[in-house]
């Protein structure tokens, strides 16, 4: 877990999850025992790949592009500015 | 010993306030503000205190000065109250967000978890506010493009504004260095800052619930259920309205009861937040 974002490796390629909540920018914390993202402001919920469920966000958390490096060095997450 | 009134005391409260500001700033960094408040509280020889003192006479300004507001309110009512008290009303009015948003910003600029979800909270409001939102932003906020470099010279300024539209307002009518007013005010500090510290909520990276200050509760809570617009800028706006339309509406009982159904739904709201667990 990053300040920006949340990268998850799954078995269709890694996901870089933007921990910025769409309701009104607060940063979203991820729950282990719920597998879920949690927005400490107003309670909105998002699933583990950043879906919304519940709360006043209303839209799904935003995926930022990510790329692996060669050798399983590690990943490139692009935030756009 | 004279009765000492709420203007008095406004006054009193936001100089020691200031003046406590200036002490904390000299140690206070923008660009690492939460690491200058740890700072301050455990480095400084009575750091603490001074940023308790900064705290909490804030926190007493901006309260004594809305009862110095309901205390005064009648002296404009009616026919009878002559037209240049009233037109100065609903300007000297503007003191009470402008102290507002200097306490509220005193919370971000200490970037601590309260501080880092208000901050961004406010900036999203301002964002929502149609035609001058990005403006109004770039004015007094402008934390994802600027950090705290621009929050902190409007708090700065903000404190500072009050401080002249009171005096400009007062120093013909009243005699604002009021000695009893002043030594009450600094004694009571005092004793107060001595044990009490200013709060600091270290930030974490997977904080479950974040409650922003006292005042912002409400909002915060109104913000769970109502479109930002309406919950963040609409709603809190309608008291400072209403006040606002008091010198100038003959039947102000209308008004009076707007304010208190005002007031009851917002108390109300913030109980309801400061009882929330999750």
């Amino acid at each position: 877990m990053e300040p920006e974002f949340v990268l998850i490796v799954t078995a269709t390629g890694p996901l870089a999850i933007s921990r910025t909540c769409t309701h009104l920018g607060c940063k979203v914390s991820f729950i282990k025992e719920e597998s879920m993202f949690l927005c400490p402001c107003h309670q909105s919920r998002f699933d583990k790949v950043g879906k919304y469920i519940s709360g006043p966000a209303k839209k799904d958390l935003v995926r930022f592009k990510v790329t692996s490096l060669e050798n399983n060095e590690g990943y490139v997450v692009y935030i756009p500015r | 010993m004279k009765s000492v009134t709420y203007g008095q005391l406004t006054g009193a409260f936001l100089f020691i306030s200031i003046v406590s500001g200036f002490v904390v700033a000299y140690q206070y960094e923008v660009a690492t503000p939460f690491v200058s408040a740890v700072s301050i509280d455990a480095i400084l020889p009575f750091g603490f205190f001074w940023r308790s003192v900064h705290f909490w006479t804030s926190q007493a300004f901006v309260i004594v000065l809305v009862a110095h507001v309901f205390d005064l309110i009648h002296r404009v009512e009616g026919a009878k109250a002559p037209l240049k008290m009233k037109r100065h009303w609903s300007f000297v009015l503007f003191c009470v967000p402008v102290a507002i948003y200097a306490l509220f910003s005193g919370y971000v600029l200490r970037y601590d978890a309260t501080g880092q979800a208000a901050g961004t909270i406010a900036e999203h409001l301002f964002l929502k506010i149609p035609l001058l939102g990005h403006l109004i932003d770039k004015l007094l906020m402008n934390l994802s493009g600027d950090g705290l470099n621009r929050l902190y010279p409007v708090h700065i300024l903000a404190g500072i504004g009050c401080w002249l539209i009171g005096t400009w307002y007062h120093l013909k009518r009243v005699n604002i260095l009021y000695y009893e007013a002043f030594v009450a005010a600094t004694i009571a500090t005092i004793l107060f800052c001595s044990v009490i510290k200013a709060p600091l909520d270290v930030p974490s990276i997977n904080a479950h619930l974040i409650k922003g200050p006292w005042f912002f509760l409400g909002i915060q809570e109104l913000l769970r259920y109502f479109d930002p617009l309406v919950a963040g800028i609409i709603f809190p706006a309608i008291p400072l309205a209403v006040l606002m339309l008091v010198p100038w509406i003959r039947n102000t009982f209308v008004l009076y009861a707007v304010i208190l159904v005002w007031a009851f739904a917002y108390s109300s709201v913030t109980v309801i937040a400061i009882l929330r667990s999750g």
